[in-house]
């Protein structure tokens, strides 16, 4: 955790009219994270989003990326930012190429740097065959990568995707997902989505929001379990004897794991039950986790108290 | 300054795109060449002693005073999409994550719109200096007019931005600009009916261009475009600005 942070948002507070959509809201996003944004429709996700990129002012709060103050010095500040709103942004009367251009000079991109820029957000976003046609002539999933490809055009330090995956075929899901994966490794990325195993397969913290609150704040890690079933019963002392297995839980469809890294211990998982002759049937990452915390969180009438990570 | 120039050359890019821009620029030349042709025709069909005013009077007057009754229609349909059109996509949230400040994203649109209002003022500028080979025309009073139109064009661009800063819907900031032109441009007419009033006159844009179109340049008329144009942009800024903070 000695990455620098990128983004830190303290205290947001936004009212609607008299109705209050965001009450004392932290964020604070380090280099290398990924931050998985959840909470039901209306819950303040997207009201959160656009404070956070400047597109709507806070009523209350402060936002700093890449140490530069979002009130104080917003010029500095969103030329380190790549947005893609929930609708992408496009004029679509604009040819793709002329799109993307404009987008990196929008952001700062030196004129001489602005062609390769574009060359290279087209190249990662798979748009190479489309750059000199009208965007309203692209199909919706390839409207979706122009979008994401406007918010990387200038390099930024830190990225906010609302449903980044939206409209997306399988092929383009899975492109996406590693494109973002890969971003995520050297800056800070925010991914909204409704899709809670997309949360769990890219980020590495989770936020959820419930009536414009944060409850939960806390690494993917902490609620991260494998589900295994098995032939033979080894009982759960030597599961919990294997390596990286923090809790073992019985459930009627098998065995619970708690553990630090899902692929890592998965791996080790295969090699000692093989070893010791359990029979695997099934190793798979237990989505129903995050699932089950989400309805806990935002399903009931109050608000559960905010954990910190 | 990046910013600015970034937007600006993308909205200009925009609006020189759309058929609209175009369907207008032509309509607008196209019936400033109909009247430039009718007062020709009509000053020529005139008695021996009533051209004795002279052409300037009689032609280029009276052409740049249609000129400014075709801006005050055509500017509305200019203006009306330049920031309502991006509200009601979400391109305006958009651009609030740019770099660019609520006063770029508003005089960028607005120098987009000069640029194209600037070509119908060369348009409308050039016709008549095809009087030049037939006739003596008094080139101060003809850059006067210019003048006077050009001042004209820029409170009609301002106003028709602060309209669409206003509502999301392209139509209505169009008729709002147009009514809001409308009354400035007859408010003098008011005045007539009541004499006592000085404002009505003062305010009226139709007044104002008088001294410009006699030949007159008066630096109250100048300072009345100049700062109307001014309120107008701030207006503007402060609407774009209004929805990022309370909408």
């Amino acid at each position: 955790m000695n990455d620098p942070v990128l983004l830190a948002a303290h205290g947001l507070c936004r009212y609607y009219g008299a109705r209050q959509a965001l009450c004392d809201v932290d964020i604070v996003l380090r280099r290398g994270e990924i931050l998985g944004f959840l909470g039901q429709n209306g819950a303040g996700k997207s009201t959160t989003m656009q404070i956070l990129c400047g597109a709507l002012a806070a009523h209350g709060g402060t936002v700093t990326i890449g140490g530069y103050s979002l009130t104080d010095a917003p010029h500095a500040a969103k030329a380190q930012l790549g947005y893609l709103p929930e609708i992408p942004p496009l004029y679509r009367d604009m040819l793709v190429d002329d799109y993307l251009s404009a987008c990196a000079r929008l952001h700062g991109v030196a004129a001489v740097a602005v062609a390769a820029a574009v060359a290279s957000a087209r190249q990662r976003c798979g748009l190479n065959e489309v750059g000199a046609r009208l965007i309203s002539h692209l199909s919706k999933g390839y409207q979706q990568r122009v979008g994401i490809a406007q918010a990387i055009v200038h390099d930024p330090q830190v990225l906010i995707l609302d449903e980044p995956t939206a409209g997306l075929d399988p092929g383009q899901i899975r492109d996406v997902r590693e494109l973002i994966r890969e971003l995520g490794r050297e800056r800070a990325v925010i991914i909204s989505t409704h899709i809670l195993p997309e949360v769990r397969m890219l980020a590495t913290r989770i936020v959820i929001l419930h009536h414009g609150r944060v409850v939960h704040d806390a690494p993917t890690s902490a609620v991260r379990r494998l589900r295994v079933r098995l032939r033979r019963d080894p009982g759960a002392m030597a599961l919990n004897a294997l390596p990286g297995v923090a809790e073992v839980v019985a459930s009627p469809r098998g065995w619970l794991l708690t553990v630090a890294d899902p692929e890592a211990s998965a791996e080790a998982f295969a090699a000692a039950a093989v070893a010791a002759g359990w029979g695997v049937l099934e190793i798979d990452p237990d989505y129903d986790d995050l699932e089950h915390l989400f309805m806990q969180l935002t399903s009931g009438a109050q608000a559960p108290a905010a954990s910190a990570a | 300054m990046a910013s600015f120039v970034a937007l600006y050359t993308l909205e200009a890019q925009r609006l020189f795109r759309r058929p609209l821009a175009w369907l207008v620029l032509s309509l607008g030349a196209g019936m400033m060449a109909l009247f430039y042709m009718l007062l020709m025709v009509r000053y020529l069909d005139q008695e021996a002693q009533l051209r004795a005013a002279g052409v300037t009077a009689e032609l280029l007057v009276r052409y740049f005073g249609s000129a400014a009754l075709i801006v005050l229609l055509l500017t509305p349909l200019i203006t009306m999409q330049s920031v309502a059109n991006d509200k009601r996509d979400g391109m305006l949230r958009f651009l609030f994550s740019t770099p660019a400040s609520s006063a770029h994203i508003v005089l960028a649109k607005l120098a987009a719109v000069l640029s194209l209002v600037g070509l119908l003022w060369a348009i409308i500028g050039l016709m008549p200096l095809t009087l030049l080979w037939g006739a003596p025309i008094d080139l101060g009073v003809y850059a006067t007019n210019l003048l006077g139109l050009a001042l004209f064009m820029i409170l009609h661009a301002c106003l028709g931005v602060m309209c669409s800063a206003m509502t999301r819907q392209p139509v209505a900031a169009a008729v709002f600009a147009l009514v809001v032109s409308l009354t400035l441009w007859l408010s003098e007419f008011a005045q007539r009916l009541d004499r006592d009033s000085s404002v009505l006159g003062g305010i009226s844009t139709l007044s104002r261009l008088r001294g410009f179109a006699l030949g007159v340049l008066n630096l109250a008329d100048i300072v009345y475009f100049s700062a109307l144009a001014l309120v107008f942009a701030v207006i503007a800024v402060w609407a774009v600005e209004a929805s990022r903070r309370y909408a």
